[in-house]
């Protein structure tokens, strides 16, 4: 022990717990009413009350999650390998890639339903679509800029294509393909609760459907609280994956 | 490694003009570069030094005229391995070491990476203490030094060279400029070498040859008449510095013609 610097999660879990202190003094000095807002302990209370509850509610998604968000990365990342690595198709398709970005996927749910119905399957086609787009533009971003001399470097020795796509552009492009797959971790989790509220008859989105149509904001809270834990458990695995992956790099 | 015909020139440039849209990058140049020669080649920014270096490299394909390294097209020589290249920078890559990046060019080209070889090679070159480094831990002088013994391992026969010395302060750059001219004295290698620094070029080689620009042109092959083997001390004898006032002046007259622009 040569350091008392505290760790640099110290910092979030110290702002976390002013932010709980001054809800806390807030709700209690000022009298706020519990359907309005309820004291942070009846929300740790909901919370603990009933943990069962919540854990179904959050495998449900993270189920969800995981395989929507699997599907949706591994189809993005292809595609962006695609576009990025042929000029012609990048051309062609990069104005509707990026422009599929401003476009919201609730707006296109409507259209899952139909297709798919109520069930597991529109969730995940949800959660998939929502990372599809941004995960193929930042994968296609990654490997397109690859620097020219290293392309001149592997074209004077007549380097094959592939060997040049595995072994230059697609290290190149790492650091860009973590960037989309981080991006893509939190998207998922708002795919997810947002497919809840429309097709799920479980999980927290549904959870948290049912606590607003019930105005119980602590169970609404308690619902949020863990949808947040699954999503920055979600954020922190990947950036690790990817601290390794960088590390590996190629 | 492939057989040279002997009497063929190492590299053969025969009318080569290269047209970018309307801009003539390079117009009806000719070049001819003995087995072992170093030739290096020098002109203001813009008259198409580095395009006739791609050229020669297979990078640039002419839009008329011909190219040999050899005997062979370009793209002949790529393929066996005959081409080593070193570009002026953003050549190291940065995710693999010294080490890494001088054998990875030999993966590239499908060969065997001879690591043992390519160790003593960074060495022979002062490299010893970075050979597990990552280049960002490396010098500026450094890099460059590792993209040399990168280019020289490939086993190339011809070495193309476009300003690799171009973002290194003025010490260092001499310093790189001794260290090539004594590995390449130990070898057989033919060298094309870009440069805008004409005491770099006199330094080097063998024949310097002068371009202009608007259209780029060969306008003087000059014949570097100090001896062999060169240091930096050579830079210092009046012979050398006369040397670099005549090309000085072939620079000049060329770039008067244009002053009316």
């Amino acid at each position: 022990m040569n350091s008392v610097r505290p760790p640099e999660w110290g910092y979030s879990i110290a702002a976390l717990a002013g932010a709980v202190v001054l809800w806390a003094g807030f709700v209690s000095l000022f009298d706020v009413p519990a359907y309005l807002l309820p004291h942070p302990f009846e929300v740790g209370r909901r919370l603990f009350g009933n943990p069962g509850l919540y854990a179904d509610a959050a495998l449900a998604t993270t189920v969800t999650v995981l395989v929507g968000g699997a599907t949706g990365t591994l189809a993005g990342f292809l595609l962006g390998v695609a576009v990025g690595e042929v000029p012609t198709l990048w051309r062609a398709f990069s104005p509707y890639l990026i422009a599929a970005r401003v476009l919201p996927v609730v707006a296109i749910a409507p259209l899952l339903l139909i297709y798919f119905g109520t069930g597991f399957v529109t969730g995940i086609g949800f959660v998939a679509l929502m990372v599809l787009f941004p995960m193929a533009v930042s994968t296609a971003a990654g490997f397109r800029q690859t620097p020219q001399a290293a392309l001149d470097l592997a074209a004077s020795v007549d380097a094959p294509r592939h060997r040049v796509l595995l072994a230059i552009r697609l290290p190149y492009a790492v650091p860009d393909v973590i960037g989309g797959l981080r991006q893509s971790a939190t998207l998922a989790v708002v795919g997810a609760v947002l497919a809840e509220w429309f097709v799920a008859d479980s999980g927290l989105g549904y959870l948290i459907l049912v606590a607003a149509e019930n105005v119980r904001p602590d169970v609404l809270l308690a619902a949020l609280s863990v949808v947040f834990l699954v999503g920055f458990s979600l954020y922190s695995a990947v950036s690790l994956l990817g601290a390794r992956l960088r590390r590996a790099g190629g | 490694m492939r057989r040279r015909q002997a009497e063929a020139p190492a590299i053969d440039v025969r009318d080569l003009t290269v047209r970018f849209d309307d801009v003539c990058a390079l117009d009806s140049v000719s070049l001819s570069v003995d087995p072992g020669e170093f030739v290096t080649v020098v002109g203001p920014s813009g008259c198409g030094k580095t395009t006739l270096l791609r050229s020669v490299a297979g990078l640039q394909s002419p839009t008329t005229g011909e190219v040999r390294v050899g005997g062979d097209d370009p793209e002949s020589a790529q393929d066996a391995g005959d081409l080593g290249v070193v570009f002026q920078s953003h050549t190291l890559f940065p995710w693999k070491t010294a080490l890494g990046n001088v054998t990875f060019l030999r993966t590239l080209a499908g060969r065997a990476p001879e690591r043992g070889r390519a160790r003593e090679r960074l060495v022979a070159a002062g490299l010893g203490e970075v050979i597990d480094a990552s280049p960002r831990e490396l010098s500026g002088g450094q890099r460059q030094r590792v993209a040399i013994v990168r280019a020289m391992h490939l086993g190339a026969s011809t070495l193309l060279m476009d300003e690799p010395f171009g973002e290194l302060d003025e010490l260092t750059r001499y310093d790189m400029a001794a260290s090539v001219l004594d590995s390449w004295r130990d070898s057989d290698r033919t060298v094309l070498f870009v440069t805008h620094s004409v005491p770099e070029a006199v330094l080097l080689g063998d024949r310097v040859i002068v371009m202009a620009d608007s259209p780029g042109r060969i306008v003087d092959s000059v014949s570097v008449s100090l001896a062999r083997p060169r240091e930096q001390a050579t830079m210092d004898t009046t012979a050398f510095t006369e040397q670099v006032a005549d090309i000085r002046q072939i620079l000049r007259q060329h770039r008067t013609t244009q002053a009316g622009r």
